[in-house]
């Protein structure tokens, strides 16, 4: 039992809202300026980078119960798409966003189509060949991607001068670089929580927990399964362009199926129940791939090799079926449990909602069935 | 009122090479309670997913209020005022039952793609949708659950929120499919008033496919019976009631 209660909806509850809000949001704004290290600011950062791909993903499979192993090929579209605009035709960064969102748009929509006919195991592969594919598309057009040998952008992305980061600390820009991201993050975020309450929502659960029954209360399955797939790639070439827009650089080999893998391992890690899964899966997904890969490469089992990939490999699966048989609801459902322990939010019944009691089967208000 | 609102018109419907349903024909009309009985395997639960258009008919035709259901898609049906339950309940069971309600009124809302990524207009249509959904449920009796998700909660109640949902688009048509199906004695007969009442005071149009013999002859009006896929007799309760084909049917025939 909950040490406190709060109801939905109350003062206490908005306030609380508020609060914490208010102080997550302070938290993210001042944490780049207490950290003195350039390689911290940069962790973090990919970590915002990579919710939104999580994010996206989790719209997708967590929310419409789609199957993706394609999403590296959409991050590497929106992450392509920005460093060509920026290097080759000298776009800002921050302008390439929008498209990106659409050519993820078109793509997702395409790789989608199949979905309307098969799942699970068979949609896996069908997106797995996506993700195959899409090194491969990149190194048959090397005048216009790099090629093998990545593409570069001659200058980084640098805040305005009225902007309150000094650039000539060195961490400056990458403080710079966490702001834009993380304003860009905050959208998508704000974006997908829309997403998930609507009437659009409510059909993209329908079609996850039994199509056949959301088609028979008017939900138009194909539409739903389309959309979800058009905007969860949309999300993650956000990322893509964000990661871009922090490092400007691409190479094939960043965007391999590795990379969805890793993505939805974050994604079941970080629990795919709620949006908010995204952060902690994020934070799985760079610990990952990041400190788990150096701390490999460091072992002198390993030294000499220079890929530490396997041993990551090997520590994303463990930790995948260490999560589905312990934690199955990830990261965000245990923290969720927790705070249930001290504070249980009450639901309310909607606002006005006797004004339609007369709109009911019958004036009379009496049940007609009675348990059985 | 005596206009056809539901007809089938030599229905025939097929899995592989068995005819679950053999050249059907009924007319439900409007204001009714009609029932499609018969014994197990009779093809009832497939000629309700034929009018619901989840399977295919190969031959035939069905008719709604003047249209052609052959030409439309399962999701257009809730739009066009026919909404159906199931035998084993076909509810969302990761969502809550609030929201289960919510969605049985989807063919109503207009938020579409594009305005879902903004929040305002969902939360605008959302919230009369969201009350009506929970009075609904509270005249059921089953609002304490409201936000409960549907995973775990029992039969009976799960019942009455499938039933909250199919009401909740105000359909002119509603199927029923095994309605009393694991219903108490008591149950049964409330299940019955309810019924009634729906077709009196909203003007519905009911069809049921239902096992339980007295329950179907108290409340219909016009009894389709059905067996091995095809049409047996047809009629109100009181002509079928000595009806030598149907008790046949139903017990054999003595050898
Ligand atoms: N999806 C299906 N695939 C194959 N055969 C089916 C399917 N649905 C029903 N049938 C067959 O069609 C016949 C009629 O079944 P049904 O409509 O469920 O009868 P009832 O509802 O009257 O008990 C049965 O012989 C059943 O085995």
């Amino acid at each position: 039992m909950a040490r406190y209660t709060i109801d939905e909806g109350s003062t206490t509850h908005r306030r609380l809202r508020w609060g914490l809000g208010s102080l997550a949001a302070a938290f993210l704004v001042v944490l780049p300026l207490m950290i003195p290290s350039v390689a911290q600011i940069e962790t973090i950062t990919q970590i915002v980078c990579y919710s939104v791909a999580i994010l996206g993903l989790g719209l997708l499979t967590g929310h419409c119960g789609q199957i993706s192993l394609g999403h590296s090929a959409f991050v590497g579209v929106g992450a392509y798409t920005t460093i060509i605009l920026v290097a080759d035709h000298g776009w800002p960064y921050l302008a390439t966003i929008p498209v990106s969102i659409v050519l993820c748009l078109v793509a997702g929509a395409l790789v989608g189509i199949p979905a309307l006919r098969i799942r699970g195991l068979y949609l896996a592969t069908v997106t797995l060949a996506v993700a195959a594919l899409f090194p491969v598309l990149i190194n048959q057009f090397p005048s216009f991607t790099g090629g093998p040998n990545g593409k570069f952008a001659a200058e980084e992305m640098t805040a305005p001068d009225w902007f309150f980061v000094n650039p000539y600390t060195p961490t400056g820009p990458p403080t710079d670089h966490y702001y834009a991201i993380l304003v860009v993050a905050a959208l998508m975020f704000l974006i997908a929580g829309n997403i998930v309450r609507s009437r659009v929502g409510r059909a993209m659960h329908a079609v996850r927990d039994a199509p056949l029954s959301a088609a028979a209360a008017g939900v138009r399955v194909a539409p739903v399964k389309i959309f979800a797939f058009a905007v969860s790639a949309a999300f993650a070439g956000v990322a893509g362009s964000l990661l871009v827009i922090q490092v400007p650089a691409v190479s094939d080999a960043r965007f391999d199926l590795y990379l969805s893998i890793f993505l939805l391992v974050a994604l079941i890690a970080g629990g795919s129940a709620s949006i908010w899964g995204a952060i902690p899966g994020a934070i799985v997904f760079v610990v990952l791939r990041t400190y788990i890969a150096d701390w490999a490469e460091s072992l002198d089992l390993l030294s000499g090799r220079p890929d530490g990939g396997q041993i990551v490999g090997i520590m994303s699966g463990a930790l995948l079926i260490a999560f589905v048989f312990l934690l199955p609801g990830g990261v965000i459902d245990g923290l969720a449990r927790l705070r249930r322990r001290v504070v249980e939010i009450v639901p309310r019944p909607p606002r006005d909602w006797e004004r339609y009691r007369n709109a009911t089967p019958s004036r009379t208000a009496q049940p007609a069935v009675r348990e059985s | 009122m005596t206009n056809d609102l539901l007809s089938l018109d030599n229905v025939t419907v097929r899995f592989g090479g068995v005819a679950a349903l053999d050249k059907v024909s009924f007319t439900v009309r409007g204001g009714q309670v009609a029932a499609l009985i018969g014994p197990n395997g009779a093809g009832k639960t497939t000629a309700f997913n034929a009018i619901s258009r989840l399977v295919r008919p190969a031959e035939g035709r069905i008719h709604f209020d003047g249209k052609d259901l052959l030409r439309l898609d399962a999701a257009a049906l809730s739009g066009l005022g026919i909404a159906r339950t199931f035998q084993n309940l076909a509810l969302w069971p990761g969502m809550t039952v609030l929201e289960n309600v919510m969605v049985g009124g989807h063919a109503r809302g207009r938020v579409g793609f594009v305005t879902s990524l903004l929040g305002r207009p969902a939360r605008r249509e959302d919230g009369e949708l969201r009350a009506r959904a929970y009075a609904m449920l509270d005249w059921f009796g089953v609002s304490d659950v409201a936000h409960r998700e549907c995973k775990g909660l029992p039969f009976g109640t799960l019942k009455r929120v499938e039933l909250a949902r199919a009401l909740i688009s105000d359909p002119t048509l509603l199927l029923l499919d095994e309605p009393a199906g694991g219903l108490a004695h008591g149950d049964v007969r409330e299940l019955g008033e309810l019924l009634l009442r729906l077709r009196d005071e909203r003007d519905m149009t009911l069809l049921l496919v239902e096992h339980h013999m007295q329950f179907v002859m108290g409340i219909s009006d016009y009894v389709v019976a059905l067996d091995f896929g095809r049409n047996l007799v047809a009629g109100t309760p009181a002509e079928l009631r000595d009806s030598p084909e149907l008790v046949e049917a139903y017990l054999g025939t003595p050898a």
